[in-house]
This record gives C-alpha cells, structure tokens and sequence, in this order.
C-alpha cells in the first residue's frame, strides 16, 4: 500500500479529528517526525499477518475472583 | 571500610553480616559517602536517603543480634529507579511536574525487597517519565566509565550507580531496553524478566504492554538473589501471573554441557554494528562453546520489522497513560518528550493493530526457535554508550534498541551481561534471552560465561 506523506495542514486536521486540537499550532514541528514514523509503519504491512489474532488480547482468566469456600481450584 | 566490599556480592556480604564481620551501619554509612562524593560528577540520584537508611542500618543490626533473619537482603543497600511509588518518600519519575509529589503506596517489587531486608539509599535519575530523553531540570546520568558520556536510559541512575559500587541492587523498568542498554553501556548485569514475572504494580506506566519490572547489579549471582525475591503474583497487577518462583541461585552452573545456544545471525552480522563490537560479542559467543555449549545458527523471519512494531506500539500507548497531564500541562515535558507523546495522538489505529498482529507472528518465530535451542544471545547495542540518549523517534533510537526491543515485543525474559570492552575502552553487553519463564537457564548461561569471562572484576576508574 502507497501511502502519501502528510503535510502541516494535513496533520492539523488528523489532530483535530483525533481530539487533540491542542497541538494544533505545533503540527508544522511534528510533521516530518509523523512521516517518518509512518514510513516505518509502512514495513510491517508487507508481512503476511492474515488471520492473526493481535498480541495482547483481553484475557478474562487473569481476573480471577477468590474461591468460593468449601470448593478447590 | 575495606573498598574491596563496595564490590562484594549480595550473597558475601550477607555472609559477613551473619559473622558479625561487619555491620550494616557500618556499610550503609560507607556507601552513603560514597553516593555524595561521586553523584556531582554522575548525576545518578535525585534522592538520598540518608537518614532513612541509617535508621533501617541500625535496625538491621538489632535484627541481627537478636537472631531475627529477613532473608538475603538484610541489610543490604539498594536503589529505586525514580518511577517506583515509595511510601513517603518523593517520586519524580524525573520530571519537574512531580517534584514534590509523595506517594502515600510503595510499589509491590520495592516493597518485595524492604520485606526481605533491603536497605533503601536512594532514588535514582532516569529518562523524563522513562521515555527516551532526560528533562533538562534533572541533567543527563554521566556514565562512571566516561563521565563525557551517557549512561543510558532510562534506567540511567540505576546502572550508573551499580557500576561506580554504590548499592548491592537497583531496580528499573524496559519497554524497549531500558534496563539492557544501561546495563552495557555501564558494564553491569541487567535482567528484563518474562512479561507478566514480575508486578508492575505501583510504577508509573509508559507501555503497558511492553513495561518490565527488573533489575540491574553487578553480577549474575546477585541477580538470580533479587529476581528470586521480587518474582510472583500480585493482585494489584492483573499482569502479572500464577507461576511458582524457583530458586534461581541453584540453576547457577560453570559448565554449560548439553546448553544449546542459538546465535541470532541477524543481529551478529548486521551492518549497524561499529567496528570492534561484533569482534568482542563472537569472543563472548565462542567462550560459551569452550564451556560445554552447542552453537546453533538462528535467522528469524521478519525480524528487521521489529524496530517499526516497537515504535508503532509505543507512541500511542504512551500518548494515552499520559494523556491527562498531557492536555493539562503540556509545558511541563522536555520537548522531545512532549513531541513524542503528540505524535502518539496522531498515528491510525490500524497501524497500532497491525503491530500487535505482528507481535503474535514474531513470537510464533521466537518460540519455533526455541523449540530447538536454550538461549539465544547477540550483542546488547551495536555500539559504546554515546555522548547523549538518542530520542525514541527517530533513526538513532530504533537503532539502539533494535536488539532488545524484540524481547518487549514478545516478552520473553533477556539479560545483558558484560563481555568486554570496545575499541573507545568503553563496556560492552551481550544479550541472552529464553523462552517464558526461563529466567534460570538464561541466568544458568550467564553465570558461566561471567565467572569465566573475568569481566565482573574491572571497575570503572572513578570508582578506584
């Protein structure tokens, strides 16, 4: 996938949308470090990860509640 | 004081105690003076705990004429990275907008070791909310080999500290190497445990995803000591798991016969390596070989993409745990940190999730590995420590961490060890990791290599 790089103003609007509007007056700073990270981004979508399930997933058994008494685990 | 036990072992010193060949005030006084006399020229602590931790020497010596034994670390003088919420006591996560905020909670592993003795000296310097670059108010960690130089981060004070013989322990956090890149940069023994080993309950979250509680000292011993004693379940850490703590000093062995050790080509071989450091890191490998080890080559599939992983998953976990303070004082972050959590705010979530997808592919080749080899190991950090910390977001970060951030990524328990020293006379580590909860066969390897090795025995000048 081809992915354009982003400009000031464009940076500006994914801000605002994302609902950080307070760094808007700094977005022309961040673009160039924004591109970047997205190009590095870019490397991981050429792996084939079809299917996967993300690390990390919720796992309700960690949240173990104690045992009831007079039952064993 | 004999300088010599600036240096000594957990385990020797313990041993001194109960012979009542030396006190605990006696140590603790000792190392105390030595924290002030060189901490102007290391910047490693941004607390002293003096009083404090005279009050706890005395009592440990009353504790030990009354035949009362808390364990291994009675009496013996650690430090905190300055993350870890200790009751009563500042904790400023080095950044100015927590100066002067007292947690009324100490953090489950710091308060592990107060249980098992430990003496608290001080609270150490690290990278502004162990995020990539320090906050000007608090100054770089100097590095006890070359006071021109860093110490590395973000466990900086902690590492710095060990290596210049100040405390027995410290304890850090790693979310991408921050406690494995100190660790070499310094010449110290740094252990990031298997995700879930260890509780993070009561540190100040930068990742959650990819924090580590673990430590630094000066040996591989000391570390099994302080891993056996801060290891296990906590309910104040859903993370954290149901998995039975070994003793982790009777894995320890010289000989590695019957070790399968895979040699992880990617990162011995690749062209970021500095001239000397590949050489030093095969002399380490081949020292393994001497002792009994088999060694198998090991190339992992999608390796290269872990640097992106690890940035796509950092910037925007580390956007929300801040978030708050973020919006509501923005000012208050040195500005490559505050520009590192903005850039969290920015990237598309799909980015963030394929990341995850990746960390499952990842560690599927990790375990496909280890289903044929004990260890891997390569070298720590391609290169001696630089003159400062390089930020997270750019080239110079990921190349830093390109070769402990797979073990965030996925997890699994690493270790950095000293192997030698490069071409600029600064230290070296070498990086050994295992599968889950392995941390005894990678600290079973480390021994070995390190009492053969010699390196333990070289301190820093300063710390003459």
């Amino acid at each position: 996938m081809k992915r354009l790089n982003l400009d000031a103003a464009q940076v500006s609007l994914l801000a605002l949308w994302a609902g950080f509007d307070f760094t808007i007056e700094r977005c022309a700073l961040l673009v160039p470090q924004l591109n970047w990270v997205l190009d590095e981004a870019r490397k991981i979508e050429r792996l084939e990860r079809a299917g996967l399930e993300p690390a990390n997933t919720f796992s309700p058994c960690l949240w173990r509640l104690p045992e009831p008494a007079g039952e064993k685990a | 004081m004999n300088s010599d036990l600036f240096f000594a072992t957990i385990t020797d010193l313990g041993k001194l105690y109960r012979a009542k060949q030396v006190s605990p005030v006696e140590v603790v006084q000792a190392v105390l003076e030595r924290a002030e006399r060189l901490n102007p020229r290391l910047n490693a602590f941004i607390t002293l705990l003096r009083e404090e931790a005279l009050q706890a020497a005395r009592q440990a010596e009353q504790d030990f004429v009354h035949g009362v034994d808390r364990g291994p670390l009675q009496g013996v003088p650690f430090s905190l990275k300055d993350i870890f919420d200790t009751a009563g006591i500042p904790t400023t996560a080095g950044s100015p907008h927590w100066l002067g905020r007292v947690p009324d909670q100490t953090a489950t592993s710091a308060r592990r070791l107060l249980d098992a003795g430990g003496i608290l000296i001080g609270k150490c310097n690290l990278l502004e909310f162990a995020y990539g670059i320090v906050h000007p108010e608090f100054g770089q960690c100097n590095n006890p080999w070359d006071t021109g130089r860093t110490s590395g981060g973000s466990s900086s004070g902690s590492a710095a500290s060990i290596a210049a013989g100040i405390g027995y322990g410290s304890l850090g956090t790693d979310t991408g190497g921050s406690i494995r890149i100190p660790a070499a940069y310094c010449g110290v023994v740094g252990l990031k445990p298997t995700y879930g080993r260890v509780s993070r309950s009561g540190v100040f979250p930068l990742s959650w995803s990819l924090d580590h509680v673990g430590t630094l000292a000066r040996s591989v011993e000391d570390t099994a000591v302080l891993l056996g004693i801060i290891a296990g379940r906590d309910d104040l850490d859903v993370s954290s798991v149901h998995v039975a703590v070994p003793d982790y000093r009777a894995a320890l062995t010289r000989r590695l016969d019957g070790v399968r050790v895979g040699v992880l080509e990617q990162h011995m071989d690749h062209h970021d390596l500095r001239p000397g450091v590949g050489e030093v890191t095969w002399a380490a490998v081949r020292q393994l070989e001497k002792l009994g080890a088999t060694l198998v080559p090991i190339s992992l599939t999608g390796l290269e993409e872990a640097d992106a992983a690890m940035l796509v998953t950092i910037l925007p976990e580390a956007t929300v745990a801040h978030e708050e303070m973020l919006r509501a004082h923005p000012e208050c972050y040195a500005e490559a940190t505050r520009q590192q959590l903005e850039l969290g705010a920015l990237l598309p979530t799909v980015d963030y999730l394929r990341a995850q997808q990746y960390r499952t592919r990842l560690m599927n080749e990790f375990m496909a590995a280890l289903r044929n080899v004990d260890v891997l190991v390569n070298p720590t950090v391609a290169f001696e420590a630089p003159a400062e910390d390089p930020v997270v977001a750019a080239g110079e970060g990921s190349d830093e961490a390109r070769r402990t951030c797979p073990y965030n990524l996925t997890g699994l328990p690493a270790i950095s060890v000293p192997c030698g020293f490069g071409p600029q006379g600064l230290p070296l580590g070498l990086q050994i990791a295992a599968a889950p909860f392995a941390e005894g066969t990678l600290l079973r390897v480390a021994y070995a290599y390190e009492m053969h090795a010699g390196w333990r025995e070289r301190h820093p000048p300063m710390a003459g």
